[in-house]
């Protein structure tokens, strides 16, 4: 006998898989089964719209691939709906396309069955096929399916689920698209179907284009099918899928499908720059109205990326047809193709600088410096590069992402070509765009190109060496902000070795970078490297003479000095104070500046406890202040709080009400949370 | 795949954790799979056992795989606050409740159905009670992996057949004895598999 337990468990078993006939989710007939008069020969898979099966056709006696379509639950006016596109379906014939064969319904256990025979096909995945072959043989087959879907197209069927996944290539390297019309076949009202949809193809809505995604079925049509053609070009190409659409949920997904453009993909796969990233991201774009008309005028523009005929892809710009000219003719226009880039660079920092006021100086700066390379022809090649930057509107295929993204391709294409035969060339290009790049927020790159242009222009004889300072002083700017401080030091200390050669502005600018890095260093706390730093900032300063450089070399000491009391070497920085202090007075008159380095140097006696010429000190810094700023402004009040803090520390205890009352104005101007503030109060309630 | 006697029994290699967290990358149709595939059938069955049509449940099931998916993505499932088994309950019934309410009533056991909504207990039961015949079912599909067919083709005859044992070692060419001893292996085998099985069902 068995135990009590084994018992139980023995009807539970029981009870497990008497439900097991009824509970087929799909109708899977065993091998051997005839189903529709096919004789069943195994599953080929399985996916949202139905079951695969491999089978046997007597007549005419074949293999082919029977496919159960699953049934949807209104099934009336579905299987009338079935009918009707199963007929459709039959008149596409093309060698790209599997052929349905035949189409009906059976009765099976669960209700009418709708099913499909197809042909079967025999191949390799598209993608697996695809990365072994060249980029031009991708762009082949990719041309192969798109006939296909114009085929399609022409008989009136959307395929509206075109992914790598439908697409097999045959042993004669035939591409064959496989599933067509059948995301229709299973629609059953509009409403539920996105919603199906939505749930059975989770893992291909990146290669739904967003209207698909957006409820309206009408919105739906053949240039939804041109969106997924790109999305499978561009996978083809590069290996990845234009956005990345891990961990979205459904509603995010639609809104970046809509919103963002996908990373250009010239710059996520280098031989895909020029033509076929334009074609590529045309029959992407969001706006299915800039996308191509149909898959037949995108597959005969990436033809004209094979025959390296102008694509229409791309306007026919001048800047465009230079380009041509300039493939066609590489040696003549090489350099002036270079310098027309390098100028083109300058129009966009230009641009930029517009809406940024204090990059004005670098902008004459970079004029200047362009100076002895602009002749006259030159000129004329900015104006109309000037022209298609502004011209690039967002209308344009490819327009929106002009600004920066194409700008910077362009010229990668130049950088990459046999365009540039000196490294002095190369290296001023880089130059430019690394400073582009910088002004953009995007440091990194900035550096690295950069770091590039250091490098070669290291290699380069003549004249263009004299850019390499410059260059250095830039790439200090990336450093710092990139936090690489050690690094930017590097460049600095090479920089001023060499900024004998740079005309005033440039010793100015070297000089100008130690100062941020010192500044940096002493934000950081690191208040040795901070004092080096100015110590080298002053030194630079005073390099660069002229009036700028005396005063900034005066502002510089006066800092030393201040951090130098903060940092307890109270002696050497009253030296100091003593020092600089006439010539500020003398070039700071009435200034702020004059009030900070007063403030700075009250400290001094602070500390010494000579707590009346420490009084002495900040009552005229103050007076200063109220002058400049205004009694209620915050600095002006903070001023008066050390001022009655003194007082207070003096002996005179009304001074307390007074320090509160001006901590109270200071809070108000500054908030609350202000660092300075904060300190301020600190001050009192140590005074307590 | 093969053809297996009890299709459409994953096996159970994965986690549901792991399998979730495959679905939090919308590009992983393997992870979308693989759980479809383990809880559609019971879904189903839960749905058929409360009173839809074949294909009413299975548009039951679909609905209720895509709330799921959606909340998940959406990050409405959190892990501490209860096992799968508890979310997934409540999504279906709450799909349940929809389809029972959005189709005609057809019958007394569907009014039924309606009636006895407000109080939760019958969905729970039900559920519960499905959901370990999902598990015992997932046990069986691993233990047909391991055992002779022979000896598992015995244990569906007798058990899902309800055939008698001497018609079973009949049809099958071994003792009686054989039989018994495959079912009695079998349950055992359950049984020792049932806890982890259950852990990451």
């Amino acid at each position: 006998m068995e135990p009590d337990g084994d018992q139980a468990l023995w009807r539970e078993l029981v009870e497990a898989m008497e439900f097991e006939e009824a509970a087929p989710g799909w109708l899977r007939p065993e091998p051997g089964a005839l189903v529709a008069g096919l004789r069943i020969l195994g599953p080929l898979g399985e996916g949202g719209m139905g079951v695969v099966f491999e089978a046997e056709q007597q007549n005419p006696r074949r293999r082919v691939a029977l496919k159960i379509i699953r049934p949807g639950s209104s099934s009336r006016r579905l299987l009338q709906r079935f009918e009707l596109e199963a007929k459709v379906l039959a008149r596409l014939q093309h060698p790209g396309i599997a052929q349905v064969f035949e189409s009906g319904t059976f009765e099976s256990a669960v209700g009418p069955q709708p099913y499909l025979v197809l042909e079967l096909v025999e191949g390799t995945p598209f993608l697996e096929h695809a990365a072994a072959l060249d980029v031009g043989r991708r762009l082949r087959l990719l041309i192969a399916v798109a006939e296909a879907v114009q085929h399609a197209h022409e008989k009136g069927v959307v395929h509206r689920d075109l992914k790598p996944a439908n697409i097999l290539v045959d042993e004669r390297g035939q591409p064959k698209v496989l599933d067509f019309g059948v995301a229709r076949l299973t629609d059953d009202d509009d409403e539920r179907t996105l919603m199906t949809r939505a749930g059975q193809v989770v893992g291909t809505l990146a290669y739904m284009a967003p209207e698909q995604l957006g409820g309206d079925p009408a919105e739906v049509d053949v240039r939804s099918d041109v969106y997924a053609l790109g999305v499978i070009a561009y996978e083809t190409l590069c290996g990845v899928r234009p956005h990345d659409l891990g961990g979205k949920s459904l509603s995010e997904v639609s809104r970046l499908l809509a919103e963002a453009d996908p990373a250009w993909l010239g710059r996520v796969a280098p031989p895909c720059r020029g033509d076929v990233s334009a074609v590529v991201h045309k029959a992407l774009a969001a706006d299915k109205a800039r996308r191509y008309p149909s898959a037949a005028a995108f597959a005969a523009d990436l033809g004209r990326v094979i025959a390296k005929q102008p694509v229409e892809a791309r306007r026919p710009t001048a800047w465009y047809q230079l380009q041509r000219l300039a493939s066609r003719h590489r040696a003549a226009v090489a350099g002036a193709v270079a310098v027309v880039l390098v100028l083109a660079a300058g129009v966009v920092a230009t641009s930029w600088q517009a809406f940024r006021a204090r990059r004005a100086e670098q902008a004459a700066l970079l004029q200047k410096q362009q100076a002895e390379e602009e002749a006259r022809g030159a000129r004329a090649a900015r104006d109309f590069l000037q022209e298609i930057l502004i011209q690039a509107s967002p209308a344009e295929p490819g327009g929106a992402v002009l600004t920066l993204d194409r700008v910077v391709e362009i010229a990668f294409e130049r950088l990459d070509s046999a365009l540039f035969e000196s490294p002095a060339v190369e290296g001023a290009v880089r130059h430019t765009l690394g400073r582009i790049l910088i002004g953009f927020g995007r440091f990194s790159e900035g550096r690295d190109h950069l770091l590039r242009t250091v490098e070669l222009l290291q290699r380069s004889t003549g004249s263009s060496r004299d850019q390499l300072p410059w260059a250095l002083v830039h790439l200090a700017e990336a450093h710092l902000k990139l936090g690489e401080a050690d690094e930017a030091e590097r460049c600095i200390e090479r920089a001023l070795g060499l900024s004998e050669s740079l005309p005033g502005e440039g010793r100015l600018l070297v000089a100008t970078a130690a100062n941020s890095l010192a500044l940096a260093r002493f934000r950081a706390g690191l208040l040795d490297e901070a004092e080096a730093g100015f110590r080298r900032a002053i030194r630079a300063y005073e390099l660069a003479g002229g009036e700028a450089g005396a005063v900034n070399a005066a502002i510089c000491r006066a800092n030393l000095a201040g951090m130098l009391v903060r940092s307890g070497s109270v002696d050497e920085g009253e030296r100091l104070f003593g020092e600089v202090l006439p010539e500020l007075r003398r070039r700071f008159e009435g200034s702020v500046v004059l009030a900070s380095a007063l403030a700075n140097r009250a400290r001094v006696f602070e500390a010494r406890e000579e707590w009346e010429r420490a009084r002495r000190l900040l009552r005229e810094a103050h007076d200063i202040q109220v002058a400049a700023r205004g009694e209620a402004s915050g600095p002006a009040a903070l001023c008066a709080v050390r001022l009655a803090w003194v007082e207070l520390r003096a002996g005179d205890s009304s001074a307390r009400a007074r320090a509160e009352a001006q901590l109270a104005v200071a809070a108000r101007a500054l908030g609350d949370g202000h660092p300075e503030v904060q300190q301020a109060r600190l001050l009192l309630d140590e005074a307590r | 795949m093969g053809s297996h006697i009890l299709a459409g029994v994953t096996l159970i290699t994965a986690t549901s954790d792991s399998l979730l967290a495959g679905l939090s990358d919308t590009s992983d149709q393997t992870a979308w799979q693989a759980y479809v595939e383990r809880y559609r059938p019971l879904l189903w069955r839960y749905g058929r056992r409360f009173g839809l049509g074949a294909a009413e449940a299975e548009d039951f099931c679909q609905d209720t795989l895509l709330a799921f998916a959606e909340g998940y993505r959406a990050g409405r499932y959190d892990r501490a606050r209860g096992r799968l088994r508890s979310w997934l309950f409540g999504i279906a019934r709450n799909v349940a409740l929809k389809h029972l309410q959005r189709t005609p009533l057809e019958g007394a056991e569907r009014s039924r159905w309606l009636e006895r909504a407000a109080g939760e207990d019958p969905f729970a039961a039900l559920w519960e009670k499905e959901w370990r015949l999902a598990v015992l079912r997932a046990c069986l599909g691993e233990i047909e992996r391991e055992v002779e067919p022979q000896t598992f083709r015995a244990f569906c005859l007798f058990a899902r057949e309800g055939r008698a044992a001497a018609e079973v070692a009949a049809e099958l060419d071994m003792t009686e004895n054989a039989v018994f001893c495959a079912r009695q292996r079998i349950v055992r085998r359950v049984r020792e598999l049932l806890p982890s099985v259950e852990a990451v069902f």
